[in-house]
């Protein structure tokens, strides 16, 4: 029997203390209006629309998941405000429903449909043709690798993100990022070799 | 670091992550679509709910009180027409706009997209494209050949097609009345209705007077761009803003935005510069000018090759709101349009300022690259 683990709304951090102002009440508001979530999308799409784009190498993809993100923001996010909170809380949630995307791209392959990799039109223009097959042979590579490893290499090696924040965003210890990380790039470099 | 890694590196800045404006604004839309489905899924599922327990309730009632009469849904909906909400045509877009006016009534509306337009009228608001109107008043709303009326005020969504011949009217509270043609519609608290005056029987009766005064859009001129803006086609909306001649764009934040959006989806990068240029010239106090200058800058480095002025337009978006969210952004752009114009001194100068204020900031590579920080 197979279960299936929905994931849960992931855990938020650094939520703004209520606060008195003239003896008003400045408790922040639970949910978010549609002007706020306009604001909140087009302040962070390109962050989260980044972020997705490099995981999952196709830009299809990463337009799904974006809009998933955005949709769901409207509920998960409650009253946080602070910037870093909400920024930290779209990544989460991004590299959480890439990894969905990622399995379910297994899984297709498992049943013998295409699964899928980079895409050329998500290569720089200016790319050469060698810079391109390049990078078709990384995500060809990436795509052999368990999705969480995948994941965690991508965020270090290709976001640029520190290993604290791979963890947080992978919602796994230090220790499981850093070894996640590790095999996938000694996986790479023997490939690309 | 080893070759290897830094070669990998290199490899990860070559994949493509840039989203344009119009890729923002299609991903905006289809997800606006999609959140407008599910609300649907999810009214039609309370509907059904609550329609059963109607007839329960029916059932119940006769069962106790013999054969009291019982009214059925067709004959208390409003207009006597049993009307169910549109299964389809026109879509009803429910997305969020930062641009909205204020009604004498106390009341406002909001546009529901960036294309679409609120402006206040005589006696009442004038919508193009989709908008939100909430009022704790009367009040009334022009949309295309409509006239929507709220007598007790409410909260509606109206939205027009691309052809402006059907209008969408959802009413979240209050109780609204549709009148086109000489034909008179009502819709019910939590109803949704399609009107298409094409093809009602009566639309062909002459028509009530629109208003009683024009509204300032068409003071402007042709508002039919706005429309076509509105519905996506912009390069339909281009073609009819250029056919309306020099009035067809007003001297309105809005629609100076608008213009820009219309020149730059459509592929005539130039056109939009005066646009912008006039609004950050005559609104530099608007909330959307850091926008308006970040959107110049962008143009006139990715489309119109003027790196120096492009650094001008990133310094002037981060000068208009140095705390906004566009601010990292600009800063960073405007270390790669230094680079890119040749001004070594301005691009390292902005990439250490960078640097000290945004210590972790997305584009810190990037930055470096382009102001030569080791």
């Amino acid at each position: 029997m197979t279960i299936v683990v929905l994931d849960p709304a992931p855990k938020l951090r650094a939520a703004p203390e209520p606060s008195k102002r003239g003896g008003q009440d400045d408790t922040p508001k639970e949910t978010w209006d549609e002007r706020e979530l306009t604001t909140l999308y087009r302040d962070h799409v390109r962050y989260v629309g980044a972020i997705a784009q490099r995981i999952l190498g196709q830009r299809e993809d990463a337009e799904d998941i974006v809009q998933d993100v955005f949709i769901d923001a409207a509920k998960g996010l409650g009253a946080i405000r602070d910037a870093a909170a909400v920024r930290g809380w779209l990544a989460t949630v991004t590299v959480r429903k890439a990894r969905r995307k990622l399995r379910m791209r297994t899984l297709r392959s498992f049943f013998g449909a295409a699964a899928g990799e980079v895409n050329d039109d998500i290569v720089a223009p200016g790319a050469s043709p060698e810079d391109r097959a390049q990078i078709g042979k990384l995500y060809a590579l990436l795509g052999r690798a368990p999705a969480n490893e995948r994941i965690a290499w991508t965020l270090r090696h290709l976001e640029g993100e520190k290993m604290e924040d791979v963890a947080a965003q992978c919602e796994c210890s230090l220790a499981t990022a850093k070894r996640w990380v590790s095999r996938t790039q000694t996986m790479i470099e023997k490939g690309m070799r | 670091m080893s070759d290897r890694e830094r070669e990998i590196e290199r490899l990860g800045r070559l994949v493509d992550v840039e989203w344009s404006d119009a890729r923002v604004h299609r991903v905006e839309r289809a997800m606006i679509e999609r959140r407008e489905r599910r609300a649907k899924s999810r009214v039609a599922i309370l509907g059904i709910a609550l329609a059963s327990a109607a007839t329960l309730a029916v059932v119940a009632g006769r069962r106790g009180s013999g054969d009291a009469p019982s009214a059925t849904m067709a004959e208390t909906a409003p207009g006597g027409h049993g009307d169910a909400p549109p299964a389809n045509g026109a879509k009803l877009v429910a997305g969020p706009s930062d641009r909205g006016v204020d009604l004498p009534g106390g009341g406002r509306a909001t546009p529901l997209d960036p294309s679409s337009a609120a402006v206040a009228v005589e006696d009442g608001v004038d919508v193009h494209g989709a908008a939100r109107v909430v009022s704790p008043s009367k009040v009334r709303v022009h949309v295309a050949a409509f006239l929507v009326d709220l007598p007790d005020g409410g909260e509606i969504v109206v939205t027009e097609s691309a052809d402006r011949a059907r209008v969408l009217v959802t009413s979240a509270r209050g109780r609204a009345s549709v009148t086109w043609g000489g034909a008179t519609r009502d819709v019910a608290e939590g109803e949704t209705a399609e009107i298409d005056a094409t093809k009602d029987a009566r639309a062909n009766a002459p028509a009530t007077a629109r208003r009683a005064s024009p509204s300032p859009a068409e003071h402007a001129g042709d508002a039919r761009w706005r429309s076509l803006a509105g519905a996506g086609d912009y390069d339909a909306a281009y073609d009819a803003m250029r056919a309306g001649g020099a009035r067809a764009v007003g001297d309105a934040a809005d629609d100076l935005l608008l213009a820009a959006d219309v020149a730059r989806l459509s592929r005539h990068p130039a056109e939009a510069v005066a646009p912008l240029e006039a609004l950050l010239r005559d609104h530099g106090d608007d909330a959307r000018a850091p926008l308006a200058a970040f959107t110049l800058g962008r143009v006139l480095l990715e489309e119109l090759a003027r790196p120096g002025d492009a650094a001008d337009a990133f310094a002037k978006a981060r000068a208009l709101a140095p705390s906004g969210s566009l601010a990292e952004d600009a800063l960073a752009r405007e270390v790669e349009a230094a680079a890119r114009a040749g001004d070594a001194d301005r691009a390292r100068r902005e990439a250490d300022e960078y640097a000290r204020l945004y210590p972790r900031g997305s584009r810190a590579a990037a930055v470096r690259r382009y102001g030569g920080v080791p």
